[in-house]
């Protein structure tokens, strides 16, 4: 005969540990993907580091300040600065790799971001699917003649090269930087 | 024979605990993603601040200087309590560092987070970098405050600048 108390037991308790696997699971998933959003964070702070250090000296150890920015658009910016001061201008180009160049991510979107110094060009970040850059006069309208600009503007999203359950962990970073050799002029 | 007394309250007691657990775990996952949000707020913020201060440092040092350089002594400097925009002066077509006086903002982040700004401009000397003086002096300080519901303590950056750096 069934012990039917028996039977009951078992089915409390296989929903009370079912139920607990499931929260535990919940929290694993969790706990990854606030990971990933921590891994995205850190490498949109690096990735603008990267760019504000540079952008910071352009114009430096040049004597015509006003043509130091080469040439700009939406996602890229080249200029000249005696970037190690060893008396010799340098010309540096920043620029948005196109997507589909990281094969080796899950992440179909994520792109490179390309550092040329005098026309060795080298992949310096990797996780950037969005860079934007706004140039700036000196009375704060938007420009894009490269002599007037005085203030970039750049926003950026980072994601992580990889997938957890179908989920990435994204990141946002925007800022504002005026060289120090543009502001007095 | 049914279920007796003892059972039932030990079931009870089981479901008791569980549901506690469960809103345990629900509560540090929620503050999980509160802490993940409020980080990225928090970075957000400072930049944003930092860059109040890079657009305000391409302006001239005062009203009075023209094209950086002051025509006019000390005195010829605004007066402390005149500190502010000029009538007519609108911003982002603020001409000088004083003009962020008292000047506040609303400023929508790229990842859709609203922020408040808020800024004060003063005149500080070189022994007190901080406090603001009653006098014009050659050093201007700029506080800059970010915040946001999503931040639990507003960001504060500020930069003193200096009528000799220009």
């Amino acid at each position: 005969m069934v012990d039917i108390e028996l039977v009951g037991t078992f089915l409390i308790a296989g929903i009370f540990i079912l139920s607990l696997l499931t929260l535990n699971g919940q929290i694993m998933e969790s706990n990854t993907v606030n990971s990933l959003n921590v891994i995205a964070q850190r490498n949109a702070t690096n990735i603008a580091t990267i760019i504000q250090t540079d952008l910071r000296k352009i114009g430096q150890g040049i004597e015509t300040v006003t043509e130091s920015i080469q040439s700009i658009s939406d996602s890229s910016i080249s200029f000249i600065s005696d970037i190690d001061k060893d008396g010799i201008a340098d010309t540096i180009t920043y620029r948005l790799g196109a997507v589909g160049e990281a094969t080796g991510t899950e992440n179909d979107n994520d792109r490179f971001l390309y550092r040329t110094l005098n026309g060795s060009e080298s992949d310096v970040a990797l996780g950037l699917t969005r860079l934007e850059m706004t140039y700036f006069d000196k009375q704060g309208n938007q420009t894009i003649v490269p002599s007037e600009i005085r203030t970039i503007w750049i926003s950026l999203t980072v994601e992580t090269p990889f997938y957890y359950q179908e989920r990435l962990g994204t990141a946002e970073w925007q800022g504002q930087i005026t060289p120090n050799n543009l502001k007095a002029i | 024979m049914g279920i007796g007394r003892a059972e039932l309250l030990i079931l009870l007691g089981a479901i008791a605990i569980f549901g506690r657990y469960t809103l345990t775990i629900n509560a540090a996952r929620y503050n999980n993603e509160f802490w993940i949000i409020a980080c990225e707020s928090q970075t957000m913020a400072a930049s944003i601040a930092d860059g109040v201060i890079e657009a305000v440092a391409i302006k001239e040092f005062d009203e009075a200087t023209v094209n950086t350089v002051l025509l006019g002594g000390l005195n010829s400097l605004t007066d402390p309590t005149a500190l502010g925009a000029e009538s007519g002066e609108v911003y982002p077509n603020f001409d000088d560092i004083d003009d962020f006086n008292d000047f506040s903002m609303s400023d929508t982040a790229v990842n859709g987070i609203q922020f408040e700004i808020s800024t004060t401009v003063g005149y500080v000397s070189e022994d007190d970098l901080v406090n603001f003086q009653s006098d014009q002096t050659y050093i201007k300080r700029l506080n800059v405050t970010v915040s946001s519901e999503h931040i639990s303590k507003p960001v504060t950056i500020s930069r003193a600048f200096s009528y000799y750096n220009y």
